[in-house]
Protein backbone atom coordinates (compact mmCIF):
# COMPACT_ATOMS: atom_id res chain seq x y z
CA UNK A 1 0.00 0.00 0.00
CA UNK A 2 2.63 2.05 0.82
CA UNK A 3 4.54 1.64 -1.97
CA UNK A 4 1.95 2.65 -4.21
CA UNK A 5 1.29 5.71 -2.20
CA UNK A 6 4.63 6.66 -3.31
CA UNK A 7 4.38 5.69 -6.66
CA UNK A 8 0.78 7.65 -6.99
CA UNK A 9 2.98 10.55 -5.66
CA UNK A 10 5.71 10.86 -8.05
CA UNK A 11 3.15 10.92 -10.44
CA UNK A 12 1.34 13.64 -9.09
CA UNK A 13 4.66 15.24 -8.41
CA UNK A 14 5.26 14.65 -12.24
CA UNK A 15 2.16 15.59 -13.24
CA UNK A 16 2.64 19.09 -11.86
CA UNK A 17 5.96 19.53 -13.34
CA UNK A 18 8.22 19.70 -10.35
CA UNK A 19 12.01 18.99 -10.87
CA UNK A 20 13.48 16.48 -9.04
CA UNK A 21 14.74 19.52 -6.66
CA UNK A 22 11.48 20.60 -6.48
CA UNK A 23 10.05 17.30 -5.64
CA UNK A 24 12.83 16.83 -2.20
CA UNK A 25 10.65 20.30 -1.17
CA UNK A 26 7.84 18.36 -1.32
CA UNK A 27 8.71 15.30 -0.03
CA UNK A 28 10.17 16.82 2.99
CA UNK A 29 7.46 18.97 4.07
CA UNK A 30 5.49 15.84 4.34
CA UNK A 31 8.16 13.17 5.60
CA UNK A 32 9.69 15.91 8.10
CA UNK A 33 8.87 19.45 8.74
CA UNK A 34 4.72 18.98 8.83
CA UNK A 35 5.00 16.28 11.65
CA UNK A 36 6.60 17.90 13.60
CA UNK A 37 4.76 21.26 13.37
CA UNK A 38 3.10 22.45 16.39
CA UNK A 39 4.79 19.84 18.99
CA UNK A 40 3.17 19.16 22.68
CA UNK A 41 5.33 20.46 25.19
CA UNK A 42 8.61 18.41 25.87
CA UNK A 43 8.10 16.38 22.97
CA UNK A 44 11.17 15.49 20.74
CA UNK A 45 10.16 16.14 17.06
CA UNK A 46 11.93 14.24 14.01
CA UNK A 47 13.67 17.74 13.04
CA UNK A 48 15.24 18.01 16.56
CA UNK A 49 16.56 14.18 16.17
CA UNK A 50 20.24 13.64 15.42
CA UNK A 51 20.47 13.16 11.74
CA UNK A 52 21.59 9.71 11.21
CA UNK A 53 24.88 9.24 8.48
CA UNK A 54 23.10 7.99 5.62
CA UNK A 55 20.54 11.51 6.00
CA UNK A 56 23.95 13.02 6.03
CA UNK A 57 25.97 11.69 3.19
CA UNK A 58 22.46 12.53 1.34
CA UNK A 59 22.39 15.83 2.06
CA UNK A 60 25.80 16.11 0.78
CA UNK A 61 25.07 14.48 -2.47
CA UNK A 62 22.22 17.31 -3.09
CA UNK A 63 24.28 20.29 -1.83
CA UNK A 64 27.18 19.11 -4.39
CA UNK A 65 24.65 18.72 -6.92
CA UNK A 66 22.82 21.92 -6.49
CA UNK A 67 25.97 23.80 -5.71
CA UNK A 68 27.52 22.26 -9.04
CA UNK A 69 24.88 23.79 -11.44
CA UNK A 70 26.00 27.10 -10.20
CA UNK A 71 29.75 26.46 -11.10
CA UNK A 72 31.10 27.24 -14.64
CA UNK A 73 30.77 23.94 -16.71
CA UNK A 74 33.58 21.92 -15.99
CA UNK A 75 34.46 22.74 -13.08
CA UNK A 76 35.26 20.12 -10.39
CA UNK A 77 33.77 19.95 -7.07
CA UNK A 78 34.70 17.52 -4.41
CA UNK A 79 32.62 17.56 -0.88
CA UNK A 80 33.72 15.85 2.60
CA UNK A 81 32.20 15.40 5.83
CA UNK A 82 34.14 15.65 8.89
CA UNK A 83 32.95 14.15 11.62
CA UNK A 84 34.44 13.88 15.34
CA UNK A 85 32.21 13.20 18.13
CA UNK A 86 31.33 16.61 18.87
CA UNK A 87 27.83 18.50 18.59
CA UNK A 88 28.53 19.93 15.13
CA UNK A 89 29.79 18.27 12.04
CA UNK A 90 31.89 20.22 9.12
CA UNK A 91 31.27 20.05 5.47
CA UNK A 92 33.94 21.09 3.47
CA UNK A 93 33.31 21.80 -0.31
CA UNK A 94 36.52 21.75 -2.47
CA UNK A 95 36.59 23.40 -5.79
CA UNK A 96 38.75 21.10 -7.96
CA UNK A 97 38.39 18.21 -6.10
CA UNK A 98 38.04 14.73 -7.59
CA UNK A 99 36.69 13.09 -4.43
CA UNK A 100 34.28 10.04 -5.64
CA UNK A 101 30.98 10.42 -4.18
CA UNK A 102 31.03 11.54 -0.59
CA UNK A 103 34.32 11.29 1.62
CA UNK A 104 33.36 10.67 5.41
CA UNK A 105 36.48 11.23 7.55
CA UNK A 106 35.81 10.09 11.03
CA UNK A 107 38.34 11.29 13.60
CA UNK A 108 38.73 14.18 16.43
CA UNK A 109 42.35 15.23 15.14
CA UNK A 110 40.91 15.76 11.91
CA UNK A 111 37.90 17.86 13.15
CA UNK A 112 39.80 19.37 15.43
CA UNK A 113 42.46 20.80 13.09
CA UNK A 114 39.52 22.12 10.63
CA UNK A 115 37.81 23.55 13.34
CA UNK A 116 41.14 25.52 14.30
CA UNK A 117 41.65 26.33 10.95
CA UNK A 118 37.86 27.96 10.79
CA UNK A 119 38.04 29.35 14.79
CA UNK A 120 41.12 31.52 13.66
CA UNK A 121 39.42 33.32 10.87
CA UNK A 122 35.75 34.06 13.30
CA UNK A 123 36.24 37.74 14.19
CA UNK A 124 37.17 38.00 17.80
CA UNK A 125 33.48 39.16 19.34
CA UNK A 126 32.03 36.48 17.44
CA UNK A 127 30.79 33.36 19.57
CA UNK A 128 33.21 30.11 19.44
CA UNK A 129 30.13 27.85 19.45
CA UNK A 130 28.84 26.53 16.34
CA UNK A 131 25.80 25.99 17.74
CA UNK A 132 24.92 29.32 18.38
CA UNK A 133 26.18 30.08 14.55
CA UNK A 134 24.36 27.09 12.69
CA UNK A 135 25.46 27.11 9.11
CA UNK A 136 28.40 29.03 9.27
CA UNK A 137 30.42 29.65 5.95
CA UNK A 138 33.97 29.89 5.91
CA UNK A 139 35.73 30.42 2.93
CA UNK A 140 39.71 29.25 2.86
CA UNK A 141 41.46 29.69 -0.54
CA UNK A 142 39.96 26.58 -2.56
CA UNK A 143 38.00 25.39 0.50
CA UNK A 144 34.40 26.63 2.29
CA UNK A 145 33.59 25.27 4.86
CA UNK A 146 30.22 24.70 6.52
CA UNK A 147 30.21 23.97 10.48
CA UNK A 148 26.67 22.26 10.87
CA UNK A 149 24.84 20.88 14.10
CA UNK A 150 23.62 16.98 14.48
CA UNK A 151 19.84 18.03 14.17
CA UNK A 152 18.16 16.67 11.47
CA UNK A 153 16.78 19.78 10.24
CA UNK A 154 20.11 20.75 9.73
CA UNK A 155 20.24 18.01 7.15
CA UNK A 156 17.68 17.63 5.40
CA UNK A 157 17.55 17.01 1.44
CA UNK A 158 15.85 20.67 1.29
CA UNK A 159 18.47 22.32 3.71
CA UNK A 160 20.54 21.15 1.11
CA UNK A 161 19.20 23.06 -1.47
CA UNK A 162 19.01 26.23 0.26
CA UNK A 163 22.47 26.27 1.51
CA UNK A 164 23.24 25.78 -2.33
CA UNK A 165 21.26 28.57 -3.44
CA UNK A 166 22.44 30.62 -0.34
CA UNK A 167 26.00 30.04 -1.40
CA UNK A 168 25.38 31.22 -4.93
CA UNK A 169 23.44 33.66 -3.68
CA UNK A 170 26.52 35.32 -1.68
CA UNK A 171 28.87 34.38 -4.23
CA UNK A 172 26.70 36.25 -7.00
CA UNK A 173 26.75 39.15 -4.25
CA UNK A 174 30.65 39.16 -4.24
CA UNK A 175 31.06 39.07 -7.88
CA UNK A 176 28.48 42.34 -8.05
CA UNK A 177 31.00 43.90 -5.31
CA UNK A 178 34.14 42.97 -6.93
CA UNK A 179 33.07 43.90 -10.33
CA UNK A 180 32.02 47.61 -8.80
CA UNK A 181 34.92 47.79 -6.91
CA UNK A 182 36.98 47.28 -10.13
CA UNK A 183 35.05 49.33 -11.90
CA UNK A 184 35.18 52.06 -9.03
CA UNK A 185 38.72 52.25 -9.04
CA UNK A 186 39.10 52.64 -12.74
CA UNK A 187 36.84 55.90 -12.70
CA UNK A 188 39.43 57.21 -9.84
CA UNK B 1 23.73 31.38 7.27
CA UNK B 2 26.85 34.16 7.81
CA UNK B 3 30.12 33.69 5.54
CA UNK B 4 33.33 34.87 6.48
CA UNK B 5 36.90 34.61 5.07
CA UNK B 6 38.26 35.30 1.36
CA UNK B 7 35.64 33.65 -1.44
CA UNK B 8 38.15 35.71 -4.40
CA UNK B 9 38.90 31.88 -5.80
CA UNK B 10 35.53 30.28 -5.66
CA UNK B 11 33.94 33.89 -6.84
CA UNK B 12 35.60 33.59 -10.06
CA UNK B 13 34.31 30.25 -10.76
CA UNK B 14 30.40 31.22 -10.12
CA UNK B 15 27.86 31.46 -13.41
CA UNK B 16 27.22 35.36 -12.88
CA UNK B 17 23.54 36.12 -12.83
CA UNK B 18 23.30 37.30 -16.62
CA UNK B 19 24.69 33.77 -17.91
CA UNK B 20 22.09 32.36 -15.45
CA UNK B 21 19.01 34.77 -16.90
CA UNK B 22 20.54 34.87 -20.53
CA UNK B 23 20.10 31.13 -20.68
CA UNK B 24 16.52 31.15 -19.72
CA UNK B 25 15.92 33.97 -22.23
CA UNK B 26 17.39 32.36 -24.67
CA UNK B 27 15.46 28.76 -23.84
CA UNK B 28 12.05 30.44 -23.76
CA UNK B 29 12.06 32.71 -26.39
CA UNK B 30 10.37 30.16 -29.35
CA UNK B 31 7.47 30.06 -26.68
CA UNK B 32 7.31 33.57 -26.81
CA UNK B 33 8.03 34.18 -30.15
CA UNK B 34 4.78 31.62 -31.09
CA UNK B 35 2.76 33.58 -29.22
CA UNK B 36 3.80 36.55 -31.35
CA UNK B 37 2.77 34.80 -34.47
CA UNK B 38 -0.07 33.90 -33.63
CA UNK B 39 -0.85 37.33 -32.67
CA UNK B 40 -0.01 38.42 -36.31
CA UNK B 41 -2.31 35.52 -37.42
CA UNK B 42 -4.85 36.90 -35.67
CA UNK B 43 -4.13 40.21 -36.79
CA UNK B 44 -5.37 39.21 -40.55
CA UNK B 45 -8.71 38.45 -39.43
CA UNK B 46 -11.56 41.12 -40.34
CA UNK B 47 -12.79 40.99 -36.47
CA UNK B 48 -11.96 44.53 -35.97
CA UNK B 49 -11.47 44.17 -31.91
CA UNK B 50 -9.67 41.27 -32.10
CA UNK B 51 -6.96 42.61 -34.78
CA UNK B 52 -7.24 45.95 -32.28
CA UNK B 53 -6.53 43.71 -29.39
CA UNK B 54 -4.06 41.58 -31.23
CA UNK B 55 -2.09 45.40 -32.60
CA UNK B 56 -1.80 46.18 -28.87
CA UNK B 57 -0.30 42.81 -28.13
CA UNK B 58 2.80 43.16 -30.40
CA UNK B 59 3.77 46.45 -28.17
CA UNK B 60 6.69 46.26 -26.33
CA UNK B 61 5.13 45.84 -22.85
CA UNK B 62 2.68 42.86 -23.21
CA UNK B 63 5.74 41.52 -25.16
CA UNK B 64 7.73 41.33 -22.30
CA UNK B 65 5.18 40.33 -19.77
CA UNK B 66 4.84 37.90 -21.90
CA UNK B 67 8.70 37.01 -21.50
CA UNK B 68 8.54 37.55 -18.08
CA UNK B 69 5.60 34.80 -17.54
CA UNK B 70 7.93 31.85 -19.66
CA UNK B 71 11.24 33.00 -17.49
CA UNK B 72 8.97 32.75 -14.00
CA UNK B 73 8.43 29.10 -15.20
CA UNK B 74 12.02 28.20 -15.87
CA UNK B 75 13.45 25.68 -13.53
CA UNK B 76 16.51 27.29 -13.27
CA UNK B 77 15.58 30.67 -12.28
CA UNK B 78 12.13 30.12 -10.58
CA UNK B 79 13.48 29.08 -7.19
CA UNK B 80 16.06 31.52 -7.06
CA UNK B 81 14.81 34.65 -8.84
CA UNK B 82 12.39 36.89 -8.25
CA UNK B 83 11.17 38.24 -11.71
CA UNK B 84 9.60 41.40 -11.40
CA UNK B 85 7.84 42.98 -14.53
CA UNK B 86 7.79 47.10 -14.49
CA UNK B 87 9.74 47.00 -11.31
CA UNK B 88 9.44 50.74 -10.35
CA UNK B 89 12.39 52.69 -8.98
CA UNK B 90 11.46 54.72 -6.04
CA UNK B 91 13.70 57.87 -4.72
CA UNK B 92 15.07 56.42 -1.36
CA UNK B 93 15.79 60.17 -0.21
CA UNK B 94 12.27 61.26 2.21
CA UNK B 95 12.85 64.68 1.09
CA UNK B 96 12.50 64.01 -3.00
CA UNK B 97 9.27 63.25 -4.77
CA UNK B 98 7.67 60.05 -4.02
CA UNK B 99 6.66 59.63 -7.81
CA UNK B 100 8.53 56.67 -9.30
CA UNK B 101 11.90 57.66 -10.91
CA UNK B 102 11.08 55.36 -13.77
CA UNK B 103 10.01 51.60 -14.59
CA UNK B 104 12.40 49.15 -15.86
CA UNK B 105 11.06 46.81 -18.17
CA UNK B 106 12.22 43.46 -16.07
CA UNK B 107 13.88 43.34 -12.74
CA UNK B 108 15.82 40.10 -11.47
CA UNK B 109 16.29 40.20 -7.64
CA UNK B 110 17.67 37.15 -5.50
CA UNK B 111 15.14 35.40 -3.59
CA UNK B 112 17.07 33.62 -1.49
CA UNK B 113 19.22 35.58 1.60
CA UNK B 114 19.03 38.99 0.09
CA UNK B 115 16.41 41.19 -1.16
CA UNK B 116 18.50 42.89 -4.10
CA UNK B 117 18.36 43.48 -7.08
CA UNK B 118 20.66 41.94 -9.35
CA UNK B 119 20.07 42.27 -13.30
CA UNK B 120 17.98 44.93 -14.71
CA UNK B 121 16.73 44.20 -18.73
CA UNK B 122 15.59 47.12 -20.33
CA UNK B 123 13.69 46.10 -23.50
CA UNK B 124 12.93 47.71 -26.93
CA UNK B 125 11.14 47.02 -30.56
CA UNK B 126 13.38 47.43 -33.38
CA UNK B 127 12.13 47.39 -37.02
CA UNK B 128 8.62 48.28 -36.44
CA UNK B 129 6.82 48.75 -39.90
CA UNK B 130 9.75 49.80 -41.51
CA UNK B 131 11.20 52.10 -39.29
CA UNK B 132 14.22 50.77 -37.41
CA UNK B 133 13.72 52.38 -33.93
CA UNK B 134 17.50 52.40 -33.49
CA UNK B 135 17.55 56.13 -32.21
CA UNK B 136 14.41 55.47 -29.59
CA UNK B 137 16.67 51.90 -28.31
CA UNK B 138 20.16 54.41 -27.89
CA UNK B 139 18.05 57.38 -26.26
CA UNK B 140 15.24 55.49 -24.46
CA UNK B 141 17.43 52.34 -23.55
CA UNK B 142 20.64 52.83 -23.26
CA UNK B 143 20.77 55.98 -21.50
CA UNK B 144 18.81 55.69 -19.38
CA UNK B 145 21.24 52.98 -17.52
CA UNK B 146 24.14 55.64 -18.67
CA UNK B 147 22.63 58.62 -17.04
CA UNK B 148 21.81 56.50 -13.67
CA UNK B 149 18.83 56.55 -13.90
CA UNK B 150 18.82 52.93 -14.15
CA UNK B 151 20.55 50.49 -12.40
CA UNK B 152 23.69 53.32 -10.80
CA UNK B 153 24.57 50.39 -8.45
CA UNK B 154 24.90 47.83 -10.96
CA UNK B 155 28.12 47.02 -12.87
CA UNK B 156 25.93 44.90 -15.39
CA UNK B 157 22.49 45.62 -16.89
CA UNK B 158 21.46 43.79 -20.14
CA UNK B 159 18.88 45.15 -23.39
CA UNK B 160 16.93 42.97 -25.34
CA UNK B 161 15.87 44.22 -28.58
CA UNK B 162 12.56 42.59 -30.05
CA UNK B 163 13.05 42.28 -33.75
CA UNK B 164 9.76 42.79 -35.23
CA UNK B 165 10.38 41.71 -38.93
CA UNK B 166 13.03 39.22 -37.85
CA UNK B 167 15.99 40.93 -39.89
CA UNK B 168 18.16 40.51 -36.69
CA UNK B 169 21.35 41.43 -38.73
CA UNK B 170 19.39 44.65 -39.97
CA UNK B 171 18.49 45.56 -36.63
CA UNK B 172 21.63 45.00 -34.91
CA UNK B 173 24.07 47.00 -37.87
CA UNK B 174 21.11 49.87 -37.02
CA UNK B 175 21.51 49.94 -33.59
CA UNK B 176 25.64 49.55 -33.94
CA UNK B 177 25.96 52.83 -36.32
CA UNK B 178 23.58 54.37 -34.09
CA UNK B 179 25.89 54.01 -30.76
CA UNK B 180 28.77 55.11 -33.01
CA UNK B 181 27.41 58.37 -34.37
CA UNK B 182 26.76 59.09 -30.64
CA UNK B 183 29.87 57.32 -28.88
CA UNK B 184 30.07 60.83 -26.53
CA UNK B 185 27.16 61.15 -25.66
CA UNK B 186 26.72 57.25 -24.33
CA UNK B 187 30.22 57.69 -23.02
CA UNK B 188 31.59 54.84 -24.83
CA UNK B 189 34.35 54.24 -26.60
CA UNK B 190 34.47 52.66 -29.77
CA UNK B 191 36.79 50.01 -28.46
CA UNK B 192 34.67 49.11 -25.87
CA UNK B 193 31.80 47.50 -28.55
CA UNK B 194 32.30 44.10 -28.37
CA UNK B 195 30.62 41.29 -30.53
CA UNK B 196 30.11 38.07 -29.01
CA UNK B 197 27.80 36.62 -32.16
CA UNK B 198 25.20 37.77 -34.70
CA UNK B 199 22.65 39.62 -32.78
CA UNK B 200 24.54 40.23 -29.27
CA UNK B 201 27.27 42.17 -28.28
CA UNK B 202 28.47 44.49 -25.52
CA UNK B 203 28.96 47.97 -24.66
CA UNK B 204 31.10 49.74 -21.53
CA UNK B 205 30.15 52.94 -20.16
CA UNK B 206 31.84 55.60 -18.02
CA UNK B 207 29.50 56.64 -15.53
CA UNK B 208 29.86 58.45 -12.43
CA UNK B 209 30.43 56.55 -9.75
CA UNK B 210 30.13 53.22 -11.29
CA UNK B 211 31.02 52.32 -15.04
CA UNK B 212 28.52 49.87 -16.38
CA UNK B 213 28.51 47.47 -19.09
CA UNK B 214 25.43 46.70 -20.99
CA UNK B 215 24.78 43.40 -22.63
CA UNK B 216 22.73 43.21 -26.08
CA UNK B 217 20.11 40.63 -27.08
CA UNK B 218 18.08 41.26 -30.55
CA UNK B 219 15.68 38.47 -30.71
CA UNK B 220 13.78 37.81 -33.85
CA UNK B 221 9.91 38.43 -33.74
CA UNK B 222 9.21 35.78 -36.38
CA UNK B 223 9.80 32.59 -36.32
Amino acid sequence: MNSTILLVDDLVLDYYGLTDEEKLLVTDSLTAIIPSMQPRKGTITALMEEATPKERTQYCRTLRAALREWLQPGADLGIRLIEGGAEAVLVELRLGATWPDVLVERGEGELRTALDRILRLLPQNTSRNVEVQPNLKVFIKDSLYLTKPLSRRYWLASAGLNDADEIAVDLLAAQKRHSAKGKHERNR
Amino acid sequence: MSAIGDPSLWRDQVVTAYDVVHAGVMAVWPSCRASIDTVRTVAQTKDATRRKKSARRRLEDPITRNLVRHLRLVPTLRGRFHIISQYELIAGDLTQDPDPVGYVDVGILFSVGLDEVCLFIECKRLNVNGASLAADYVSEGMMRFVTGKYGLDLPVAAMIGYVMDGQVPKASDSVIKQIRSQLAVLCCAESSISFVAPGQFSTSHTRKPLDIELRHQFLSALG
